[in-house]
């Protein structure tokens, strides 16, 4: 009996040393994060980064603190607020490291587990490729990535928990990507009075104005707000400029700018439309302070250019969309029933620092 | 008797998990051995560093402040014309701006012994691996060291960064040339010409010579004129990113024909 075992506890720890990476007594736990059925049940993420718990908890430690940018001060959070659903209020954010003005508006962070391409361009695949991004830009967080790995090995808080999430007794940037990227799969926000209506199938969720408003929506602008995220993930271009620039940098350029398709000329991605009463100022530089002057551009200020949407270029040459002031009002309410007060009240999504 | 034989079973089982353990297959009778590949960047007959000025057939006068490149996906020839293709081979190489080393060989070690007549390797990133920027499963890539996209996924291939002498403006403006994305994924194939013997007991080098001068023979930097003006600084600036534009069409196929196999060597160490 007892050889036996001593020999089963031989060949097993023959057979763990071969596997160099991972020891057993630190293997991470892997979790499904759930969400409502009709978002398909759980939040989807790349095979090589599953979830668990402790990784999305280092990760959300990482996307709050300051560390990771070169003065110590600027952190994801600077300007990602959970109180604004992971925006920051501006039309150009002036927050990052050099105050100067950024290129583009600074988008809320929901649901982005769903997303295939990220940045208003979709310039990145996925979270973990899109971090070095912040990071790295001089008037984001201007971080030497070499040196932020030292000195995160320098705190033995973090060396402890990089181990314990991914196995390694080590702390490399690509970790460090894959552990913001986690926590912000996890930032999901599935209830609203309007996800209280869709689970419950019951039409008394919504009063009259907010049904009517639903279905202008659906019908209207679901053509790219499409779906219970309000979003097809695709690009397009929705009449805001006649001519697209390349200086400064081919931001205005759009999608182009990433497929160099001269079809997708000033195409940027479609937004979500959950939580958007928390996130003006709108569009890819804010240049909208309010639903209202979002809703006048659909309605009438729309400026043609070769590569407008084909469901803008309209009837009877207006371009645009059709809304009155009646449908304005109904579109609104409903707009307001997709604010999620528990996604920007979640402890698990705010900061760990703070007491 | 009993304890006796337990434990030669004991033996012979951490014996064969052991071997199990190793991935190489050992046919060979002889030991695997290393090879140094060394890629000697070169301006026609000079040595590139960061503070001479070289000359193209275009007549640009350039002066490089950063020489950055990817080498990845090595493949070594046999003399029977199997491949052994070397694992999660990804390597920075040349030199970045403000730093004084410089990477110009890749050792190369645990290549199965045997007679090799030729090397293929990539200028860039295969598309599978450039799909994303956080690949530290990948030998040296990592994400994040500075030839990543930043706003894209992937990496970029060739960084190579500096100034010439732009004759509109009568002034040194600056230029970069970051080439990226799948369409510039470039293959070096070579024969050596002769099979060189790899295994515990030899030394051997493979030695190219990269003819960045290649590079700006096919595209003139005056040609291309001013463009891409960045946001500080809107008049001195010359640019090709990214791709597959026109003129990174035309960087990447000349870089593609830019590595010459300059020679090998095969010496029996004692
Ligand atoms: C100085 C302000 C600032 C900081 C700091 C910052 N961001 Fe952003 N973030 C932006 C702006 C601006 C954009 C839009 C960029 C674009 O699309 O070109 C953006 C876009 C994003 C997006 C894309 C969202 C989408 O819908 O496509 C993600 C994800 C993101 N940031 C995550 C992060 C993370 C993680 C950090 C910290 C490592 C971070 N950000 C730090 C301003 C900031
Ligand atoms: C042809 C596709 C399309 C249609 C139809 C459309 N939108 Fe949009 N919407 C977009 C795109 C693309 C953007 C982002 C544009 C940009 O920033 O350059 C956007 C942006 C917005 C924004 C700003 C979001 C933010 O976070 O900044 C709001 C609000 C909005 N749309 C509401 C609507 C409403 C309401 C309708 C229907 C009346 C509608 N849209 C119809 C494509 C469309």
């Amino acid at each position: 009996m007892e050889k036996r075992l001593i020999l089963f506890l031989l060949i097993s720890g023959i057979m763990l040393a071969c596997n160099e990476d991972i020891s057993p007594d630190i293997k991470p736990f892997y979790i499904d994060l759930d969400v409502p059925e009709y978002m398909g049940t759980t939040v989807p993420f790349p095979e090589r980064n599953p979830f668990s718990k402790e990784g999305i908890e280092l990760g959300r430690m990482l996307f709050y603190d300051p560390i990771l940018s070169s003065n110590n001060q600027v952190s994801c959070a600077t300007c990602h607020k959970q109180e604004l659903a992971f925006s920051d209020g501006m039309s150009l954010s002036t927050l990052g490291v050099s105050g100067e003005k950024l290129q583009r508006h600074t988008p809320a962070l929901i649901n982005l587990a769903w997303n295939n391409g990220l940045f208003w361009d979709g310039g990145a695949k996925d979270l973990e490729s899109l971090a070095f991004a912040p990071l790295t830009h001089p008037d984001e967080m201007n971080q030497d990535i070499t040196e932020l790995v030292e000195e995160l090995k320098q705190i033995p808080d973090y060396k402890e928990r990089f181990k314990k999430v991914f196995g390694k007794d080590t702390i490399q940037s690509a970790l460090i990507v894959r552990a913001l990227a986690q926590f912000q799969r996890s930032l999901v926000s599935f209830d609203s009075k309007y996800d209280r209506y869709l689970k419950s199938g019951e039409a008394g969720f919504l009063n009259a104005l907010e049904l009517e408003g639903m279905q202008l929506v659906e019908e209207k602008c679901g053509g790219c707000h499409s779906g219970v995220n309000f979003t097809d993930l695709g690009f397009h271009n929705n009449g805001l400029d006649a001519e697209f620039p390349a200086a400064p940098e081919h931001v205005g350029k759009g999608r182009n700018r990433v497929t160099l398709n001269p079809e997708e000329l000033g195409a940027f991605k479609t937004p979500t439309l959950r939580n958007i009463i928390l996130t003006a100022p709108y569009m890819h530089d804010g240049r909208f302070k309010s639903i209202d002057e979002v809703l006048d551009h659909y309605a009438q200020n729309m400026v043609n250019s070769p590569t407008l949407d084909t469901l803008l270029t309209g009837q009877n040459d207006k371009i645009g969309i059709p809304i009155s002031e009646n449908e304005k009002q109904a579109i609104v309410a409903f707009l307001h029933t997709l604010t999620d007060l528990s996604f920007i009240q979640n402890q698990a999504f705010s900061n760990p620092f703070k007491k | 008797m009993k304890s006796i034989h337990i434990y030669t079973l004991i033996g012979l089982l951490i014996t064969g998990l052991l071997s199990s353990c190793d991935d190489d297959d050992k046919m060979d009778p002889e030991m695997p051995g290393k090879v140094s590949l060394m890629l000697e960047n070169k301006f026609g007959d000079a040595n590139i560093d960061l503070s001479s000025t070289f000359t193209s057939s275009k007549g640009d006068k350039i002066t490089f402040s950063g020489f950055e490149y990817i080498i990845s996906n090595v493949e070594l020839i046999k003399e029977d014309g199997s491949i052994y293709a070397v694992p999660d081979s990804y390597y920075f190489m040349g030199q970045r701006s403000g730093t004084d080393s410089k990477r110009e060989m890749i050792e190369i070690t645990d290549i199965p012994a045997g007679n090799y007549k030729g090397i293929k390797f990539y200028v860039g990133v295969d598309p599978e691996t450039n799909a994303n920027t956080d690949n530290y499963e990948k030998g040296e890539l990592e994400g994040g060291v500075g030839m990543d996209w930043g706003w894209a996924s992937g990496y970029k291939f060739i960084r190579w960064d500096g100034s010439y002498f732009n004759d509109a403006e009568n002034k040194d403006v600056n230029f970069s040339f970051h080439i990226g994305t799948d369409a510039n994924f470039k293959l070096i194939s070579n024969e050596f010409g002769k099979t060189i013997t790899i295994n515990d007991d030899m030394t051997s080098q493979i030695h190219f010579e990269v003819m960045a001068d290649k590079v700006f023979d096919a595209v003139g930097l005056n040609e291309i004129g001013l463009n891409f003006p960045p946001p500080a600084d809107v008049k001195t600036f010359t640019g090709v990113m990214v791709g597959p534009e026109d003129k990174a069409t035309a960087i990447a196929n000349a870089y593609a024909e830019m590595f010459m196999l300059h020679h090998v060597h095969n010496m029996e160490m004692n």
